[in-house]
């Protein structure tokens, strides 16, 4: 299976169409419908955008980060491009996180606890206006270790 | 069942309010919950200043090592029945994680305060360890969950809290994290007690408090986590009088800040309705229209306090809360 390089534009794609494409039947059973319902409802009218960034990347000295943005357009993902630091900044949410919680949360470690958690912090947006949709983006989030991911070597 | 007359805080006799006010440890432990919560609402009427909670916390510190869970191992082997296990798992894992959240995620909140919030709020961080120690030890010695960190004990408690869990609190972590970058902002401060304060420790713990422990008190089971948590219900009186006091006057002193304790209340009335699971409340004497009654009574005496008055939409959402949120 081919494997897509972790951040890059081809696993942004990746990202777009994993996400869209949703859970599986089986997935959704783990949880109520009445939570399916609420993400529903909050995404049907949703279109905004959401800039992913990932720091201490390990190649290099540790401080190396890269971007992608997410463009929403009624709850789908309409756009998905790795971007700079400064085009990222124009989305009106940024969540970013270190390489290594990254590499935790796309082997499996649940999204909404790792944001409880602070792996990823909201370096940018209205706080409340990113927990009205809150499952929403963490059930985006969560088709992410869905992408065939080559990850870089081990972080420092 | 559990259905409660929403009402004000009805009077408590002076008598009660004196042995709440003063038990040790094996006092506390023959203290009925409701009095305990009783005298909590009683110290809503007044809202002390800060160095008189740090006083009260100074004469009612509590020693969790004091605490024998030898006879609540056994009640739990031979006197509970699976489904009250899983209820009580349920709703006791929301405080397991509860307590280590509010703990880690104080700090900020006490970077702007006055010196006298300050010193009171170094005192409500020793409480909120002290509770996680609490629940780590109860965890490990009477669900006989196995770890070596306090992380692991966590983990292995993970299973029976709601994915949702993560709402209320990650709204907290991600406020706090607003509110280091600027912790003397007045708006960040009001949204920040509103979802901790207000919200997580005067609305959510304490009817967590009110079902578990009046289950334990009824049944005459798990004597330390009876004692314990308690003694934590009245640790919970200071700081829920604390953050509404701080409320009280921001509001007061700039009427503006009401829209942030609406909005706040607003989101998370809003992730309310994103049930993930659903938490059965009958084996331990409670049904959903009662805990529903039990959430609403507490939110409105809160912010009663505060002296706010809940707008036309907000009250529309309070009348629909999903009693689920006691598994957070």
């Amino acid at each position: 299976m081919q494997q897509y390089d972790f951040f890059t534009q081809q696993w942004a794609e990746q990202a777009k169409a994993f996400i869209n494409q949703g859970h599986t039947a089986e997935y959704k059973a783990t949880k109520l419908q009445t939570y399916w319902d609420w993400i529903d409802r909050v995404s049907a009218n949703y279109s905004g955008t959401l800039a992913l960034g990932v720091t201490h990347l390990p190649d290099g000295p540790g401080l190396e980060t890269a971007f992608i943005h997410l463009t929403f357009a009624n709850g789908q993902v309409t756009g998905a491009r790795a971007v700079s630091a400064q085009e990222a900044f124009t989305a009106e949410f940024v969540l970013q996180g270190k390489y290594k919680e990254w590499h935790t949360l796309m082997n499996g470690f649940e999204i909404g606890k790792g944001i409880m958690y602070r792996k990823l912090r909201l370096e940018k947006g209205d706080v409340l206006e990113f927990f009205n949709r809150i499952f929403f983006f963490v059930e985006a989030l969560a088709c992410l270790p869905k992408v065939p991911t080559h990850f870089p070597e081990t972080a420092a | 069942m559990g259905a409660l007359p929403e009402n004000e805080a009805k009077p408590v006799a002076a008598e009660i309010m004196h042995t709440v006010d003063t038990a040790d440890l094996k006092g506390i432990a023959k203290v009925d919950i409701d009095d305990v919560i009783d005298y909590v609402h009683q110290g809503l009427e007044r809202l002390p200043d800060p160095m008189s909670l740090y006083s009260l916390y100074l004469k009612q510190r509590w020693n969790v090592d004091d605490l024998d869970f030898s006879q609540d191992r056994r009640d739990w082997n031979e006197r509970i029945s699976e489904a009250e296990k899983q209820s009580f798992l349920a709703i006791a894992s929301g405080f397991h994680h509860g307590e280590r959240q509010v703990e880690v995620d104080l700090v900020p909140f006490m970077l702007g305060g006055t010196d006298e919030e300050k010193v009171f709020i170094t005192s409500q961080l020793e409480d909120e360890a002290r509770h996680t120690v609490f629940f780590d030890r109860f965890y490990k010695q009477v669900v006989g969950l196995e770890g070596e960190t306090i992380m692991d004990v966590l983990d292995g408690s993970w299973q029976h809290v709601s994915e949702t869990f993560s709402g209320a609190f990650g709204l907290l972590a991600y406020l706090g994290d607003a509110l280091k970058r600027d912790p003397e902002d007045p708006s960040l401060r009001v949204r920040f007690a509103t979802n901790y304060m207000l919200w997580i420790e005067g609305v959510l713990a304490l009817s967590v408090q009110k079902i578990t422990l009046g289950y334990c008190r009824k049944r005459g089971i798990l004597p330390a986590y009876y004692t314990g948590f308690n003694a934590t219900t009245r640790d919970e009186s200071r700081h829920v009088q604390f953050g509404l006091k701080i409320l009280h006057t921001a509001v007061h002193e700039d009427p503006r800040l009401v829209k942030d304790v609406h909005d706040v209340l607003r989101t998370l009335l809003r992730m309310n309705g994103a049930v993930s699971r659903t938490v059965t409340y009958e084996p331990l004497g409670w049904d959903r229209e009662g805990v529903r009654a039990l959430f609403a009574s507490q939110l409105k005496r809160k912010v009663h306090a505060i002296g706010v008055e809940l707008s036309p939409d907000l009250q529309a959402m309070v009348a629909k809360m999903e009693p689920e949120m006691a598994g957070g």
